[in-house]
C-alpha cells in the first residue's frame, strides 16, 4: 500500500487537489443549477473527469441541446488526452492490464503533467505505482470538489473569475516544468500563438490540439539533440 | 433534460473519452517509440500547456480575444511567469496567480 500512497505520493499530488477545490465546486454548483444531484454529479466525474470537458457538458445540459452533440463536442474537448498517453504508455507500458485500463480513465491534464515530469527526472524514483496512487488522490479530490459544489449549491457565492484563475495559473506551473531549454519555451509560445490564430477557424479546443501537433512537428525540426535534457 | 438522460449522456461521454485515453495505450502496447516520435513527444507538453495558457488568458475568435493592458488574467500570469520558472511549484503558481488576480481585480476592476 505504502507504495501507492506515500510521502512522495501526497507531496506531488497535494498541489493538484488544492487547484481542484476551487474548480470542483464551482463545476458542481454549476451542475446544481442545471439539474443534477450529488449522485449523477459523482457519476460525472468518476466517468466522464475533465475540467473543461465537464464545464462544457453541463452548459450544453443546461442548454437543453441534444446528448449527440454534447457527446460530439465533449469527446473533441478531450481529444488531447490521447496526446498524454503517447507519451505515458512508455512508463506504464510493462504494467498489467488491469493497472493499464485502470490508468488510461486517470488521464487529465494535471495527472499527465505531474506524472510525466515525475517519471522524466533523471535518477526518478517515481514507480507506476506512486503514479496510480496520485492519479487516485487527484481524481477523489476533483469528485469529492464536485460533490460539496453540489450540496453547497447557491448557497455560497463564488468568483467564477478568480475561480478559473487556479487553473490557468495550475497551467502556468504545470508549463514551468518544460523551461529547461530556449527550444522548450519557444515551441510553447508558438503552440500559445498557433492555437489563438487558429481559434478563427476551429473551436471546441480543436485549434488547441492542431497548435500542439503543429508547434511540437516544429520543435521536432529544430532540435538537433545537441539540448539534452539535463536536469 | 431527465434524470435518465443525464445519466445516457454521462454513459456516452464516458465512451467517447475513454476512447481518447485508451487508444495510445492500446495500439503502442509495449513497442518502443519510433525515435521521430519521441523527438515530436518531446515537444508536446511544451506546445499543449502553451496552447491553452494562451486561450485561457487571451479568448478565442468565436468569444472575441483580449488583447489589452487591462486583462487581468494577462496581467496575472505576468506575476506567475517569473514565479514558476523560478520555483518549478504548483502550489507557488496558484497562491501567486489568486493573490495577483484578486489584487488587480479589487484595484483595477
Amino acid at each position: 500500500m505504502s507504495q501507492y500512497f506515500n510521502k512522495q505520493v501526497f507531496k506531488a499530488a497535494w498541489p493538484i487537489c488544492f487547484g481542484y477545490i476551487p474548480l470542483g465546486v464551482a463545476c458542481g454548483i454549476l451542475g446544481q443549477k442545471v439539474g443534477l444531484d450529488a449522485f449523477l454529479m459523482a457519476m460525472m466525474s468518476i466517468f466522464l473527469f475533465a475540467g473543461s470537458g465537464q464545464f462544457i457538458a453541463l452548459a450544453m445540459i443546461g442548454a437543453n441541446t441534444a446528448i449527440i452533440p454534447i457527446i460530439v463536442t465533449v469527446g473533441i474537448v478531450n481529444l488531447r488526452h490521447m496526446l498524454y498517453g503517447l507519451i505515458l504508455n512508455q512508463y506504464i507500458s510493462k504494467e498489467s492490464f488491469l493497472y493499464r485500463l485502470i490508468y488510461a480513465q486517470e488521464i487529465v491534464d494535471e495527472t499527465f503533467a505531474v506524472n510525466s515530469v515525475e517519471f522524466q527526472k533523471s535518477n526518478s524514483q517515481w514507480t507506476p505505482k506512486n503514479a496510480f496512487g496520485l492519479n487516485f488522490v487527484a481524481h477523489m479530490g476533483w469528485v469529492l470538489a464536485t460533490v460539496a459544489g453540489v450540496l453547497l449549491g447557491s448557497a455560497i457565492y463564488i468568483d467564477t473569475g478568480l475561480v478559473s484563475y487556479a487553473l490557468i495559473a495550475m497551467f502556468i506551473g504545470l508549463w514551468s516544468f518544460h523551461f529547461k531549454t530556449f527550444k522548450l519555451v519557444a515551441v510553447g509560445v508558438l503552440g500559445g500563438i498557433l492555437a489563438l490564430v487558429l481559434s478563427l477557424w476551429l473551436d471546441n479546443m480543436l485549434n488547441v490540439v492542431v497548435a500542439t501537433i503543429v508547434a511540437a512537428i516544429v520543435g521536432a525540426m529544430v532540435d538537433n539533440g545537441d539540448e539534452v535534457d539535463k536536469k | 433534460m431527465s434524470y435518465s438522460d443525464i445519466l445516457l449522456c454521462i454513459f456516452g461521454l464516458f465512451c467517447t473519452s475513454y476512447i481518447s485515453r485508451i487508444l495510445p495505450l492500446a495500439v503502442l502496447g509495449r513497442r518502443p517509440l519510433p525515435t521521430v516520435l519521441a523527438l515530436w513527444l518531446k515537444y508536446v507538453p511544451t506546445s499543449v500547456f502553451g496552447a491553452l495558457i494562451f486561450v485561457s488568458i487571451f479568448g478565442d475568435a468565436s468569444s472575441g480575444f483580449r488583447f489589452s493592458w487591462s486583462n487581468i488574467e494577462f496581467l496575472a500570469a505576468l506575476c506567475v511567469i517569473p514565479v514558476a520558472a523560478k520555483t518549478h511549484s504548483l502550489a507557488y503558481s496558484i497562491i501567486v496567480g489568486l493573490t495577483a488576480y484578486w489584487l488587480l481585480q479589487t484595484y483595477m476592476g
